[in-house]
């Protein structure tokens, strides 16, 4: 095992998708390049985790039933020692507008989607501290 | 002079009038013209011309003359019909006068000076009037002044009807296009604004007959109340400033039912000044425009609704791209991840082709979303969002050309680049290289095996010229001019691709500033140009990847 191999060794993943399937895909990819993954199905189930469980960077859907990612962000956010965290939004929604808005709300980038595994651990090593 | 030679003193008898008439001609004359010119009666004397002042006299002196020589052997009015007598002078020297504004008074004045004159001339010269020569002088002036008198009635007369007239017909004219003047007209006077005058424009937008004429305007149209023309009207009135308005709304009871209409003015108030200075009316000159305005919120809304419409429909297409990326996301992946699962085994190896296969279609099926939702785009008016930075085109050629090299590979052809010296454009690089790319793909789509696609950039004059040229079929002159539109496909067949490509290369061409076109042999091959601007202005960044 090294870093080629895992190039996400230590990293601490927090993944929100409402996409089952996607969630799972995405916890695979991670978890096979060394990520420590958890999963959350949507914001709330999302702010129950962080707290017993604080990760060092976001994955994250936008567009989600009851609360989106933007809310999401802003809410882990407003945790003390999550203030700085690092966050990606993944999303199929691509226009500029879209682009500008999630960047504007404070993702680090926005990833769209469809993604290939490669982006996906490419963006994660990217901006997990 | 000719005057003299015409009367001879030899027929005359010394101290006679006849002989004081012809001797003292020129100081009669002097003594009349000074009289005339000097006397308060005839003001207008003054602005006649001398000669013409002294015109009738010298004729007049010469009629006497004769009168009194050949009397009594000629009767009074014999020769009339031959000779202009006493009266013929009387009508000329009125016709004279009347042209410098003469009054009747002014002429007999003027005539009867005449008669003072030769009488003074007569005492001074201890001439005495014979009765018959006094009865001769003051009949001649007599029937001058009468004859001049009748004539300057009848010219004064005559003018006057005339004037009259001529009045007459410009009200006629006046009052004609006041009425029928498109324009709705009306004249509003003093504090209450009464109608003084509405022409029957105005009486029929306003839905009321003439018997509103004379009354105040806010009690011949009480509807018209609380709609601030009146505040409108007092203003001009007080600041004697001309107001205009377009396409102000008017709440009118045309039917005379209560019901009130929206009617649409285009309109101006000018104040009107009486000879005082003071302001007294209001001039009102009005346009109706309700079907105008009508005409144009209808067509406003049907602009709207097309809009929004349009717009529903992008979004709606930015949701369906988004639903449709998910599923696209999961395949994408799980064929990712199957591929790296699959082992050397000989079912590992067809797992990762048919995994690899899946890989493609999913590749495929994206680039259609992203077409789909930058046409979207394009229909609905919007430009292509482009972030445009420097870059080396020839690098953007040159990823694209390797991106699908591997296809074109496959089907055995060759991508021949000719892509060397670094050149630089302001561009967005990513819709460039699709723009590339799709230029690519569609030459590889169309050129049998073994052909030959080169890709090449150059440097031309301001501009630089990209090329995709292939060896294929080429395009039938007269598909050409629909290679460009939306949904179109060179062959109708062919289900790969929604003919979107083109349509969209052309739109990222253009956004950027760019030309487009095709030239084409049939049996050689196609070669597709355009052009995007130099990136000259900018400085040279030296770090530039």
């Amino acid at each position: 095992m090294n870093s080629t191999t895992k190039p996400l060794l230590g990293a601490r993943v927090l993944l929100v998708d409402d996409n089952e399937d996607l969630r799972e895909l995405f916890a695979s990819v991670l978890q096979e390049a060394g990520a420590d993954v958890r999963m959350a199905s949507g914001a709330k189930d999302a702010m129950r985790t962080v707290l017993e469980w604080p990760p060092s960077i976001v994955v994250s859907d936008l567009a989600m039933p009851s609360m989106d990612g933007f809310t999401l962000l802003r809410e882990v956010r407003s945790i003390d020692q999550l203030r700085q965290i690092p966050a990606i939004a993944v999303s199929g929604m691509t226009r500029a507008r879209d682009r500008a808005a999630a960047l504007a709300a404070g993702f680090q980038e926005l990833i769209s989607k469809p993604l290939a595994p490669d982006d996906l651990i490419a963006v994660v090593k990217r901006w997990a501290p | 002079m000719g005057d003299e030679e015409r009367f001879s003193t030899a027929a005359l008898t010394p101290g006679r009038l006849g002989w004081l008439l012809v001797t003292f001609r020129a100081e009669l004359l002097e003594r009349w013209t000074q009289r005339v010119l000097q006397d308060p009666a005839v003001p207008d004397a003054n602005r006649l011309p001398k000669p013409t002042l002294e015109d009738h006299v010298p004729a007049l002196v010469e009629r006497l003359v004769k009168r009194l020589v050949r009397h009594p052997v000629e009767p009074w009015g014999e020769r009339v019909g031959r000779e202009v007598g006493a009266s013929g002078i009387g009508v000329a020297h009125a016709h004279q006068r009347i042209a410098l504004d003469y009054s009747l008074p002014e002429a007999l004045r003027e005539l009867s000076l005449f008669r003072v004159t030769v009488l003074a001339l007569c005492e001074e010269h201890h001439v005495t009037l014979h009765g018959e020569e006094a009865e001769l002088l003051h009949a001649t002036i007599d029937e001058m002044m009468t004859a001049s008198a009748s004539e300057l009635e009848r010219i004064s007369r005559h003018m006057y009807e005339q004037l009259l007239r001529s009045a007459e017909a410009e009200r006629e004219r006046l009052k004609m296009m006041f009425q029928e003047a498109p324009a709705a007209i009306c004249l509003l006077r003093g504090q209450d604004f009464t109608i003084e005058l509405a022409n029957l424009r105005i009486l029929d937008v306003w839905g009321k007959t003439d018997s509103i004429l004379g009354q105040p305007l806010m009690e011949a149209m009480p509807e018209l109340k609380g709609q601030g023309f009146d505040d409108l009207l007092r203003g001009v009135l007080k600041r004697g400033v001309t107001y205009q308005s377009k396409e102000q709304l008017a709440r009118l009871d045309r039917n005379r039912d209560g019901l009130l209409e929206d009617v649409y003015f285009d309109f101006v108030y000018v104040p009107l000044r009486a000879t005082d200075g003071t302001i007294e009316s209001v001039f009102v000159h009005a346009y109706e425009v309700t079907e105008k305005v009508i005409a144009r919120r209808r067509a406003e809304g049907l602009r709207e609704d097309a809009v929004r419409e349009v717009r529903t429909r992008e979004d709606l297409l930015a949701v369906v791209s988004h639903d449709l990326r998910n599923p696209l996301s999961t395949v994408l992946m799980g064929a990712k991840q199957i591929e790296r699962w699959a082992d050397e085994s000989e079912s590992g190896v067809r797992t990762k082709k048919a995994a690899g296969t899946i890989v493609k279609a999913v590749d495929r099926m994206n680039r259609l979303v992203n077409d789909l939702l930058d046409l979207a785009q394009l229909e609905a008016g919007q430009a292509l969002p482009i972030e445009v930075e420097r870059h080396d085109v020839v690098e953007l050629a040159r990823q694209a050309a390797d991106q699908l090299e591997p296809l074109a590979t496959s089907r055995r052809l060759t991508i021949r680049t000719n892509l060397t010296t670094p050149t630089y454009v302001l561009c967005d690089g990513d819709r460039v290289q699709q723009a590339l790319s799709n230029l690519i793909g569609n030459a590889i789509k169309f050129t049998r095996e073994g052909g030959v696609i080169s890709v090449e950039a150059r440097r031309t004059d301001g501009e630089v010229l990209l090329s995709v040229s292939d060896t294929g079929a080429g395009i039938p002159g007269d598909l050409v001019p629909n290679l460009f539109k939306p949904y179109w496909r060179a062959d109708a067949q062919r289900k790969d691709g929604a003919g979107l490509g083109l349509s969209i290369v052309k739109a990222i061409v253009e956004t950027h500033g760019g030309r487009i076109w095709v030239d084409t042999v049939p049996g050689k091959g196609s070669t597709f140009y355009f052009t995007l601007p130099a990136a000259d202005a900018v400085p040279a960044n030296k770090d530039e990847k």
